[in-house]
């Protein structure tokens, strides 16, 4: 069941919200194994449940979230309830505030039930945690997830909420989309606030949700964006209607196809997803358009300097405490610290050419169509892949097509495309224009209705 | 390339796992070091301070 066909079965009292929430948190402890939550937050989210179903009934209605089961990734404060960041630093961290998305969706009346496990600190893809467990991808148990958001992947794919909130600085919400078969959308950066979530590179973090289906996610991204004076970095654009309609229509859009880099090295599975879903777009009308993207790895670099300045820089008063940080986590702490501070801002003046660089591209395409990452889910502790004969550092690889998109800032959706050979879910990245987040989700939503990827599940 | 122990030991940085971190932070050098070459002296980094910037109220 998605958020809208939930929306349609709590207003014509085919179900309950306390049945939707009850239902989750049996799921959730059935499903304990995974590691996919840190924290349940079963009394607040029972009683907010009957509170939903006491305005549903007197016609109080705050549109299609209202009621339904959702959590947040444990990097977004909520007042009274330990936010971890999944580090031991905060185990014992209980905001006196919530942060502005958790704000916006108790406002939608939706009704959060937990926090999920996550990369440490966010900093990383695995969501191999070394303080709260690995989480394990629902589709393959000796799999990752994905991350940095790799507990909200692995609650949505595994049917345990209908939404769960993410953050993205280098691909942590695409990435374990892909990996577990869901939708991720990470939005236009300053279009979500990120008042009141832990940060690990500012210039780069988005907040965004992982969702069963495309209108899901636009439904809640509807709900969350908006502006906020107490993010500096937060857009004052109004926020548009994002939800596709039923017969979406995509024709004569002008979808870019990269001739270069994002097909260079990818598994063939990946390959073929890809054509069949811009196969399924031209059918549909759209215009499939070949184009040429600037330096790509180039921008990875840049991204990859501003991100380790800026997560060391924040981290840097605690790491003095070395034994409270994984290994892989420290060790990028500790080369961040060694990188020079004129190479930061060069990296952000680099920032601004390539922004103006790839800003071209949108006079001849109406968004691009790629790959999210060039592989299904690799092992637990795996660190290294094979793509087309070449050996790639797991990390590196996994995100070598979503990280540039947060150094422009650009909104991007990543959506199933099908399965690798072992059974693992791939997915494809739709990249919009800035603030153009309507026209992703209407290609996202008219492909989705177009193909079945969306219908795969894990078999739990 | 730069020799990174001697830059942690001139900053006073205690990084005991250099056999880890060095290899990514030579690629990353790669990488990155010729892109400088190609900054036009005029390019202004793409984070700004706003002198006429107010606090909110939410913050005071």
């Amino acid at each position: 069941m998605t958020i809208q066909e939930a929306a349609i079965a709590l207003r014509t009292g085919k179900v309950s919200s306390v049945e939707l929430t009850t239902e989750a948190l049996q799921r959730m402890r059935s499903l304990g194994h995974l590691n996919a939550v840190i924290t349940v937050m079963e009394e607040s989210a029972l009683e907010d449940a009957r509170q939903a179903d006491r305005e549903l009934a007197s016609d109080i209605d705050f549109g299609l979230l209202h009621g339904i089961p959702v959590a947040v990734k444990d990097l977004f404060e909520t007042e009274g309830v330990r936010t971890t960041c999944g580090s031991k630093l905060f185990e014992d961290f209980i905001p006196d505030r919530d942060s502005a998305v958790i704000e916006k969706l108790e406002a939608a009346g939706a009704v959060v039930i937990a926090k999920t496990n996550l990369h440490e600190l966010a900093y990383g893809i695995t969501s191999t945690n070394p303080h709260f467990g690995a989480v394990r991808n629902p589709w393959n148990q000796e799999r990752i997830p994905g991350g940095s958001s790799g507990g909200s992947g692995a609650a949505v794919a595994a049917d345990m909420v209908f939404m769960a909130m993410g953050s993205d600085t280098g691909g942590s919400i695409r990435n374990p989309a892909a990996f577990c078969g869901t939708v991720g959308i990470k939005p236009t950066y300053g279009r979500v606030s990120r008042y009141g979530v832990m940060p690990l590179g500012f210039s780069l973090d988005h907040m965004g949700p992982l969702t069963r289906s495309v209108r899901d996610a636009a439904i809640t991204l509807e709900a969350i964006a908006g502006h906020d004076p107490r993010d500096e970095s937060s857009a004052s654009r109004s926020v548009p209607d994002y939800l596709p309609p039923r017969e979406v229509s995509i024709r004569d859009l002008r979808i870019g196809w990269p001739e270069n880099f994002y097909f260079d090295r990818v598994d063939p599975a990946v390959m073929s997803g890809l054509e069949s879903m811009a196969e399924a777009a031209s059918q549909l009308g759209a215009r499939i358009t070949p184009v040429t993207v600037p330096d790509i790895a180039a921008m990875n670099a840049v991204a990859r300097m501003i991100l380790m300045s800026e997560a060391s820089a924040l981290m840097e008063q605690f790491l003095d405490r070395r034994d409270h940080f994984g290994a892989d986590v420290l060790a990028l702490l500790d080369q961040g610290r060694l990188l020079a501070a004129t190479d930061y801002v060069n990296a952000q003046r680099l920032r601004h050419m390539m922004q103006r660089a790839f800003s071209a591209i949108w006079e001849t395409v109406d968004c691009l169509l790629t790959p999210t990452a060039p592989m299904g889910a690799p092992r637990i502790g795996q660190t290294t892949v094979r793509i087309a004969g070449q050996d790639e550092d797991v990390r590196l690889a996994s995100t070598r097509f979503v990280r540039a998109i947060n150094l422009l800032g650009l909104p991007a959706l990543s959506l199933p495309c099908g399965l690798d050979v072992d059974g693992m879910p791939l997915g494809a990245q739709i990249i919009g224009k800035p603030f153009d987040e309507a026209t992703i989700l209407r290609v996202g939503a008219a492909l989705e209705d177009a193909t079945d990827y969306h219908t795969l599940k894990p078999d739990l | 390339m730069k020799q990174w122990k001697e830059i942690a030991r001139g900053l006073g940085l205690n990084v005991p796992d250099f056999e880890r971190i060095v290899p990514p932070l030579d690629g990353l050098e790669a990488a990155f070091r010729p892109l400088v070459k190609t900054i036009p002296h005029d390019a202004e980094p793409a984070v700004t301070f706003h002198a006429t910037q107010e606090v909110p109220e939410e913050l005071q």
